[in-house]
C-alpha cells in the first residue's frame, strides 16, 4: 500500500472528523478497515475493539475517546494519528514482520532510550540515581538510532531517564527533524513551562508521560516537598494548551490502594489525562528493598481494580506487568521494545540491565542479534501463564539462564548487582504469586471462551 | 535588535545558495557559517526544505512590508511577487528543484489568493456568498497564476514580461462578478 495514498486519505478523514466527531468517527474506522492488510497483520481484533467503543456510547472508552477529539488540538491529534497509528502500526508492523523474517530475531514495534542519566530531582529508591548524572546520549547518537530505527520499521521512541528533559532542546530538535515519529516520554513533569509547552505545539509529535505517586503527601514525601504542586501546575498548563499527556505510576506494598482508588481515577480525569501506565515495582539495583514488593493479595487487588477502571473510567489504564494476555507475555528483548541506556548499552528491557551490546560499537539490528537479545527471541514467552510474563520477576531462574548463557555484563555503572543477587530477591516473590496467577490465569482463559463462544452464537443466529 | 537564530539560518542558508544550487547545500554547511551546533538547526527546521519554505515566506512579508500600500491596486499587489522573484532569482533558480515545488507552489498560493481575496470582497455580492466559496475561488484564481509562475522560474526566469499577467488579469477581472451571482446564497 502507498504511503502517499495513506496520508491523502488521513487528511480527509480528518477534515471530516474536525467537523463532526461523533459522525464521522465511525466513518474513519470505515476507511482503517479498508486500508488495513488483510489478516492478522491489520489488527483484526484491535479494530473491531475500536469500533465497539465508537458505537457505544456509554461505554468509559468511547467518553474517552470524544474527551480527546474535543480537548486535543487537532494539528497534534492529527499527528499523532498519523505518526501512531499510520506509521507506528499500519506502515511499521508489515516492516517488521518482514525483517523478522528475514533476520530470525526480535524487531521491535518502540525503542525506549534515556537521553540522559541526569535528574534534578532525587527520588528515594528511583533506579535512575544509580547510573550517576554525568552520561549523555549525544544529538548525533540519538539521531542514529532514530534514523537506523525507521529502516527497521519503528516509529515510536520512549524517553526516559534520568530525567528526558534536562534536554528538552535536542528532544524538540528530534522531534522536528523526526517529523514521521511519536515520542513519549516518562517525566517529572517540573520542567514542564509556558516555552516548552509552546514547543510542543510546534513539533506535535511529543506526549510527556508524567510520573505522579499519588497525592500530595505520597508524592511530595518521596520526590521532595513542593514537587506535587509544580506537576499539578504543568499538568493544568498542558490542558490549557490542548496537549495530549498521560500519566505513570509505580505501584508498591505502600501505594497500591491509594493510586488504584476511585478518587485518584478521578482525580486523573480531571487533570486531562489520556492514559495511565502502571508499573509494578521492581526491586532492581543493589540498594533496592524487596519489602517494596507487593504481595500476591495486593497484586490481584491492582489486577482486579485497573481492570474494573477500564469499564468505568474514561482513561485508558495499562498495567505493565498484569496485562501480558494482551502481548502474549513478555514483550521485552526487542520483541515490541528495548531500553537504550545514557551510556549507550542497550538492555533488553528497562528493568533488566544485563548487555553485550552498545550502540556506539554497533548497528541497531546488530544489538537485536547479539546473544542476551537471542535469547530472549528464543525463549519468549517465558511462561504460557502471560500473568507470569517476566523472566526476572516471575520467573528468576531464566534470566539467571539467559545471562550466564549470553555472557551478559551488568550495565548498572554505579553499582553492577550480579544476577544471582537480583533474582534471589524475586524468587520468594515468584513462589508466592505462582499460585495466585494460575486461578487468575484460568478465571479468564474461562471468561475469554465464554466470549468466543457468545460471539460465535451470535454470527450464528446473525447468519441464519 | 539582535537577530533571531531562525533569522540568522536562513541568511546563512541564502548566502549558500548564491553559490550553489539547493541539492548541493547541506545542514552541515549551513551550521558552519552561522557557528552554531546541528541540533540547534533542527530546534528549529525540520529539514532544508522547511527552511527554505520559512526563508521565503519571510521574505516576501519583508518585501511587502516595503512595498505594499493601501492605495495599491491587487493587480499591482499580484506583480509585486513577480518582482520579488524576479529581483532574488539567483537564489530562486538555485533553491527550486523538483523536490521542493511543492513549497514554492504552497507560499505563492497563499499570497495570491490573499491578493483575489482582498478583490473579491470589493464586490457588492460578496456579502451574500459564503466563506468556503470565496476561498474555493481565489485558490482556483490563485492556483492559475502560480501555475505562470512556476513555469516562468522553470523556464530560467527570463524578463518577467514573459508572462502574460495583464491577460490574465482582463480575464479574472472579467469573471469574478460572474461567479460571485452563481454562489450567492439562495
Amino acid at each position: 500500500m502507498d504511503t502517499k495514498i495513506v496520508r491523502y486519505g488521513l487528511k480527509k478523514a480528518f477534515g471530516y472528523i474536525e467537523r463532526n466527531p461523533e459522525e464521522n468517527l465511525p466513518r474513519l474506522m470505515d476507511w482503517v478497515d479498508r486500508f488495513a492488510p488483510e489478516g492478522d497483520r491489520g489488527f483484526p481484533v484491535q479494530r473491531a475493539a475500536f469500533r465497539q467503543v465508537i458505537e457505544d456510547p456509554d461505554c468509559a472508552m468511547h467518553r474517552l475517546m470524544y474527551r480527546i477529539f474535543t480537548e486535543t488540538d487537532k494539528d497534534v491529534l492529527k499527528a499523532v494519528f498519523e505518526n501512531f497509528i499510520v506509521n507506528g502500526n499500519l506502515v511499521g508492523w508489515p516492516r517488521q514482520e518482514e525483517l523478522r523474517e528475514q533476520y530470525g530475531c526480535n524487531i521491535p514495534w518502540a525503542i525506549l532510550l534515556d537521553p540522559t542519566s541526569a535528574c534534578n530531582l532525587h527520588c528515594t529508591g528511583c533506579w535512575a540515581a544509580e547510573y550517576g548524572s554525568r552520561l549523555n546520549l549525544s544529538f548525533d547518537e540519538i539521531d542514529s538510532i532514530i534514523t537506523q530505527g525507521k529502516e527497521l520499521g519503528v516509529y515510536i521512541y520512549i524517553y526516559t531517564g534520568g530525567e528526558p528533559l534536562v534536554r528538552r532542546d535536542d528532544l524538540i530538535a528530534l522531534c522536528r527533524k523526526h517529523s514521521d515519529c511519536q515520542f513519549l516520554c516518562f517525566t517529572n513533569a517540573t520542567l514542564i513551562d509556558e516555552g516548552f509547552a509552546d514547543a510542543m505545539l510546534s513539533v506535535k509529535n511529543f506526549i510527556p508521560a508524567i510520573s505522579v505517586e499519588g497525592f500530595e503527601s505520597a508524592t511530595d514525601s518521596r520526590r521532595g516537598a513542593g514537587t506535587y504542586r509544580k506537576v499539578v501546575d504543568a499538568m493544568a498548563l498542558l490542558k490549557r494548551k490542548k496537549l495530549p499527556f498521560g500519566i505513570s505510576s509505580c505501584y508498591t506494598s505502600q501505594n497500591f490502594e491509594s493510586i488504584s482508588s476511585d478518587e485518584y481515577f478521578d482525580q486523573m480525569v480531571e487533570w486531562g489525562a489520556s492514559f495511565v501506565w502502571y508499573f509494578h515495582y521492581m526491586p532492581v539495583g543493589n540498594a533496592a528493598v524487596p519489602e517494596l514488593l507487593p504481595t500476591p493479595e495486593q497484586r490481584e487487588y491492582m489486577y482486579r481494580r485497573i481492570r474494573a477502571a477500564r469499564r468505568e473510567k474514561a482513561i485508558f489504564a495499562m498495567d505493565f506487568q498484569n496485562d501480558g494476555e494482551f502481548v502474549q507475555g513478555c514483550i521485552a528483548g526487542g520483541r515490541r521494545y528495548f531500553h537504550i541506556n545514557a551510556n549507550g548499552d542497550c538492555d533488553p528491557c528497562v528493568f533488566i540491565h544485563y548487555s553485550n551490546a552498545n550502540i556506539r560499537d554497533m548497528s541497531l539490528l546488530d544489538v537485536l542479534r547479539s546473544p542476551i537479545f537471542m535469547a530472549y527471541h528464543d525463549g519468549q514467552p517465558f511462561n504460557g501463564n502471560h500473568l507470569m510474563p517476566c523472566p526476572m520477576l516471575e520467573n528468576p531462574h531464566k534470566l539467571q539462564e539467559m545471562v550466564e548463557k549470553s555472557g551478559a555484563h551488568s550495565t548498572d555503572l554505579e553499582s553492577p548487582e550480579s544476577a544471582e543477587h537480583l533474582c534471589e530477591k524475586c524468587s520468594e516473590y515468584a513462589r508466592n504469586w505462582a499460585p495466585a496467577a494460575e486461578r487468575l490465569w484460568q478465571c479468564s482463559c474461562r471468561e475469554k471462551q465464554e466470549r468466543q463462544a457468545e460471539n460465535n452464537a451470535e454470527s450464528y443466529s446473525a447468519a441464519v | 535588535m539582535r537577530q533571531s537564530t531562525k533569522e540568522a539560518i536562513a541568511e546563512a542558508f541564502e548566502g549558500l545558495l548564491e553559490k550553489r544550487s539547493i541539492d548541493k547545500v547541506t545542514v552541515k554547511d549551513i551550521v558552519a557559517v552561522c557557528g552554531i551546533n546541528r541540533q540547534t538547526f533542527y530546534y528549529h527546521f525540520r529539514d532544508i526544505y522547511d527552511l527554505m519554505e520559512w526563508a521565503l515566506t519571510k521574505g516576501i512579508e519583508k518585501y511587502a512590508g516595503q512595498h505594499l500600500t493601501a492605495e495599491q491596486d491587487w493587480r499591482e499587489q499580484v506583480k509585486l511577487l513577480f518582482h520579488f522573484f524576479y529581483l532574488h532569482r539567483k537564489i530562486v533558480l538555485h533553491g527550486y528543484d523538483a523536490t521542493n515545488r511543492m513549497q514554492y507552489e504552497r507560499v505563492a498560493v497563499k499570497w495570491v489568493s490573499e491578493m483575489v481575496g482582498g478583490r473579491i470582497e470589493a464586490y457588492p455580492q460578496a456579502a451574500d456568498v459564503s466563506e468556503e466559496k470565496k476561498e474555493f475561488i481565489s485558490t482556483v484564481y490563485a492556483r492559475g497564476c502560480v501555475g505562470f509562475l512556476l513555469e516562468w522560474v522553470e523556464e530560467g526566469m527570463p524578463d518577467e514580461r514573459h508572462v502574460r499577467l495583464d491577460d490574465y488579469f482582463v480575464m479574472i477581472d472579467g469573471s469574478i462578478g460572474y461567479v460571485l451571482d452563481k454562489f450567492v446564497k439562495s
